[in-house]
């Protein structure tokens, strides 16, 4: 018998029984192993409906045993335990559901590597220990790791990029782009021989554990495997040469109120695929913060990196359950709790957003709660299955009429380990300098988590949540509630300002507060008071809150920016935050950013407005002088619904009629690029194989919104509209010359009744 | 995800739409000031949501009556500031003598 440590890394049914494993050992090189294992889900429902089951599978390759396993709800249940080869487990199932469609089921739709980390209790990436018999069967598994280590030892991957030369939506790439190691290649599309040879050349000799592409699913695999059918050049990505590539197919789907849309999928067996534009939230934290969730949500890499943090956290649910040896429903929800229509108004309501102070401050501070709804969930048990219940120890909730119980529920046990790793690693963080070796480890390791930490409020009133309950949702926002307007009251008792608050974010000032320490008993106070962590996320030099676009005596909760001491920005709701904001007109918001923010004192910003009139000059003559490069004059927009689906286009839906016209797939979700001409569709795709004639563009359309984005940042300085024309078109300064404006909040009601100054 | 009842926000704008009729037969000058309270309420969203009152009306001249004690508190105080200041500066004038041989 032979022992190997090193990292879980891929793991996949094997053809005829068991699994095939692969390790990244401490040697650095890759090990493939087999192990028996087989797949275990459960049937419940009527005695006789299990006899006929049990009688159906008789002759099939299953092993049955009428057994007991907990329900989070019912408690104890008889069920039908069967246990089968992962290779025919989803045909079996599929055979099952269409002939018992009445029984409930359990352990079903679980990916083989959950059940595995559920069995083992490892997980991917985890350091382990593999006892290994003849033939590469591995007949022990020793966990050498946890999910919540801090610092957990990750082996060095061997990483190839792979990227075209230019978006294969819009133009035929002509080379392919290779980066491993020390060594970068350009390699031509136009000889497909040896663009085949020097890629297999490439994987045998570097053999990447990781594949990073842009456009790999979507395009690079499949041109490849069309090149190799051509050229019968051999062409196989993964590391099990006895496997295809695994395609999924593409998708569009709604996530909190937004279309998506995913393309087809490319995975990979014995090395991971990943494409960065393919992913929903990768981008925000890339392979480290992926592999941290798959880490502490127990999915593979490559599924983790392209699927939302919320099937991440359904994921860390069912390992949860598996592991405390619940059963996980297939396709059910546990019912709402009736309740009167005076509790529903009560419930029925999300997170505190307040409606800001107009105009600029000075010393702005931000404290939030540190992962506030997961906190929320783990300090005051709130699960499924214990709120709504009947038991004498329960506490209760008065204003919604519902009890807790006080036994510890399955979220909040799911929840409460990552979420203290997370307040280490933020609180690590913070005592760090953005130059420190580790700080981007940490970052994406603890962003990573934040959008785990960020959907698991959602998932408990999400309709097809197997561990969701809307009573429990509705608990969990009126605790957030609470806690926010109490941490509102306890810094307006410690004499500050609130200026905004917003979910688990209180804006706040006090003319003597401008250092650090000058919060800490604040924060203190609050943490005593809510029993939930806060920090102090930043002090700004200056924040301004900006007005709605309709009425400029009404604020909006989530349009502001601010200026931290250092230069560093917070931005929300301006422009240039705007997918939809062409490059050239972004770049204009963000200089004249760059302008204010060398100005520390909010009273004397207005100084600096002739220098930002002279820019916004420049800008609006560059548009007119036609000098501005077209591609950043590009407006890109996601279409919100299928084409048919609209019944007065939107400017990107007209774009993307142009594109099905020429014959090109178009989805809800996918991302369209247009640009605003004077034709009378007044928009042209940008992908269209015609190149946009420049003196079509629609130069009025792209300075109504330039001004606009101007128009946004100046207004807190007090800038109206008419002035700002004036300033810009009729480059007259006779109302009122940039640079001697007041700021709005300083002036008094009374500034204009000269009569009522004495002079001595 | 999602509620069952309306926002806040959508509760205040079926409330201002209830009193258009009355808005159409007010003067322009009276419409100004009705425009004014209407300001005053929607920059309360957060407070007459949290309130869950099940008659949202009710809360609402609340929020009005609290803008307008805002405006007449910051009145007073400015006020009163610049009769300080009147004072202060009336104070500080010579004062007037009347000499004995000065004619009327």
């Amino acid at each position: 018998m032979k022992e190997y440590s090193g990292w879980l890394f891929d793991l996949y049914a094997h053809p005829k029984h068991g699994i095939d494993l692969w390790l990244v050992g401490e040697d650095k090189k890759p090990h493939s192993f087999h192990q028996s294992f087989q797949v275990t889900f459960y049937a419940g429902g009527p005695v006789h409906r299990r006899r006929q089951l049990w009688k159906f599978l008789k002759d099939k390759p299953v092993r049955q045993t009428p057994t007991q396993r907990k329900d989070l709800y019912t408690g104890i249940q008889d069920v039908l335990e069967i246990k089968t080869e992962p290779c025919v487990y989803e045909e079996l199932f599929r055979e099952v559901y269409k002939c018992f469609p009445d029984l409930l089921y359990y352990d079903v739709d679980i990916p083989l590597l959950l059940r595995y980390a559920a069995e083992f209790n490892v997980f991917p990436l985890a350091h382990f220990k593999v006892e290994v018999e003849q033939g590469w069967n591995i007949s022990n598994v020793i966990s050498l790791d946890t999910q919540w280590e801090l610092d957990p030892q990750l082996p060095d991957f061997r990483i190839l990029h792979l990227r075209p030369d230019s978006n294969p939506s819009r133009n035929i790439p002509k080379s392919l782009l290779a980066h491993f190691g020390q060594f970068k290649y350009c390699l031509s599309l136009d000889e497909p021989r040896r663009l085949l040879s020097r890629l297999n050349s490439i994987f045998q000799q570097y053999n990447p554990d990781v594949i990073l592409t842009s456009y790999g699913d979507t395009w690079l695999f499949a041109y490849l495997e069309e090149l190799s059918k051509e050229t019968k050049i051999p062409f196989n990505p993964n590391r099990d040469i006895s496997r295809s590539v695994h395609k999924k197919k593409e998708i569009s789907f709604h996530n909190y109120g937004q279309a998506h849309y995913r393309g087809e999928q490319v995975h990979l067996f014995g090395r991971w695929h990943i494409d960065d534009q393919n992913c929903m939230t990768y981008a925000d934290y890339g392979l480290m913060g992926a592999i941290e969730q798959a880490r502490v949500t127990g999915m593979p890499v490559q599924e983790m990196a392209r699927r939302s943090p919320g099937a991440g956290v359904a994921s860390m649910q069912n390992l949860e359950a598996m592991r405390r040896g619940v059963l996980v429903p297939y396709q059910q929800q546990k019912g709402e709790a009736p309740k009167t229509y005076e509790q529903l108004v009560i419930a029925d309501r999300g997170g505190v957003i307040f409606e800001p102070l107009l105009g600029i401050f000075q010393n702005v501070a931000i404290i939030d709660f540190v992962s506030m709804y997961p906190s929320v969930m783990v300090e005051y048990n709130i699960s499924p299955e214990t709120v709504c219940v009947d038991e004498e120890d329960a506490w209760t909730i008065p204003e919604l009429n519902i009890k807790v119980s006080s036994r510890e529920g399955l979220i909040p046990a799911t929840l409460r380990p990552m979420v203290n790793k997370r307040v280490k690693l933020r609180r690590r963080l913070k005592k760090m300098k953005k130059s420190d070796k580790a700080y981007q480890s940490y970052k994406a390791s603890s962003d990573g988590l934040k959008w785990l930490g960020v959907v698991s409020n959602g998932r408990l009133g999400f309709a097809n949540a197997i561990f969701g309950r809307i009573n429990a949702h509705e608990a969990l926002s009126f605790i957030v509630r609470k806690m926010i307007l109490r941490a509102k009251e306890v810094a307006e008792d410690h004499g500050f300002t609130v200026l905004h608050v917003y979910v688990d974010s209180l804006f706040i000032c006090r003319t003597d507060a401008t250092k650090e320490e000058d919060f800490q008993s604040l924060l203190d106070e609050i943490e005593r008071e809510t029993k939930l962590p806060i920090e102090l996320e930043a002090i700004y030099s200056w924040m301004a809150f900006l007005s709605a676009k309709q009425n400029s005596n009404l604020s909006v909760p989530n349009r502001f920016f601010g200026v931290m001491p250092d230069g560093e920005y917070k931005i929300r709701g301006l422009a240039l935050r705007r997918e939809d904001t062409p490059l050239f007109i972004s770049n204009t918001q963000l200089q004249i950013l760059e302008i204010l923010k060398q100005e520390k004192d909010p009273s004397k910003l207005t100084h600096l407005l002739p220098y930002v009139v002279s820019i916004v000059q420049e800008s609006f003559s560059a548009l007119s002088d036609g000098i501005i490069p077209i591609n950043e004059l590009l407006v890109t927009q996601t279409l919100s619904r299928e084409l048919n689906e609209y019944k007065t286009p939107s400017p990107a839906a007209r774009a993307a009629n142009q594109l099905q016209a020429i014959g090109r797939n178009i989805r809800m979700g996918q991302r369209i690029q247009y640009i605003y001409v004077k034709t009378k569709q007044g928009v042209y795709a940008w992908d269209l194989p015609d190149p946009v004639n420049p003196t079509w563009i629609d130069i009025t359309k792209y300075k109504v919104l330039l001004f606009s984005a101007v128009y946004e940042v100046l207004q807190p300085l007090g800038v109206s509209r008419n002035v700002l024309k004036n300033w810009i078109f009729g480059k007259a300064s006779y109302l009122v010359p940039p640079g001697q404006l007041v700021n709005r909040q300083d002036l008094p009601l009374f500034a204009n009744l000269k009569y009522l100054h004495v002079d001595i | 995800m999602g509620h069952t009842l309306p926002s806040t926000t959508q509760l205040i704008f079926e409330q201002i739409a209830e009193l258009k009729p009355l808005y159409t037969a007010l003067r322009r000058a009276d419409q100004l000031v009705l425009d004014n309270f209407f300001e005053d309420i929607l920059q309360h969203r957060a407070a007459i949501g949290n309130a869950a009152n099940l008659l949202p009306m009710e809360i609402l001249p609340f929020v009005i009556l609290l803008e307008e004690r805002k405006r007449n508190n910051r009145i007073h105080n400015e006020l009163f500031q610049l009769l300080e200041e009147l004072e202060k500066k009336l104070l500080q004038l010579p004062s007037l003598e009347v000499s004995e041989d000065a004619e009327l």
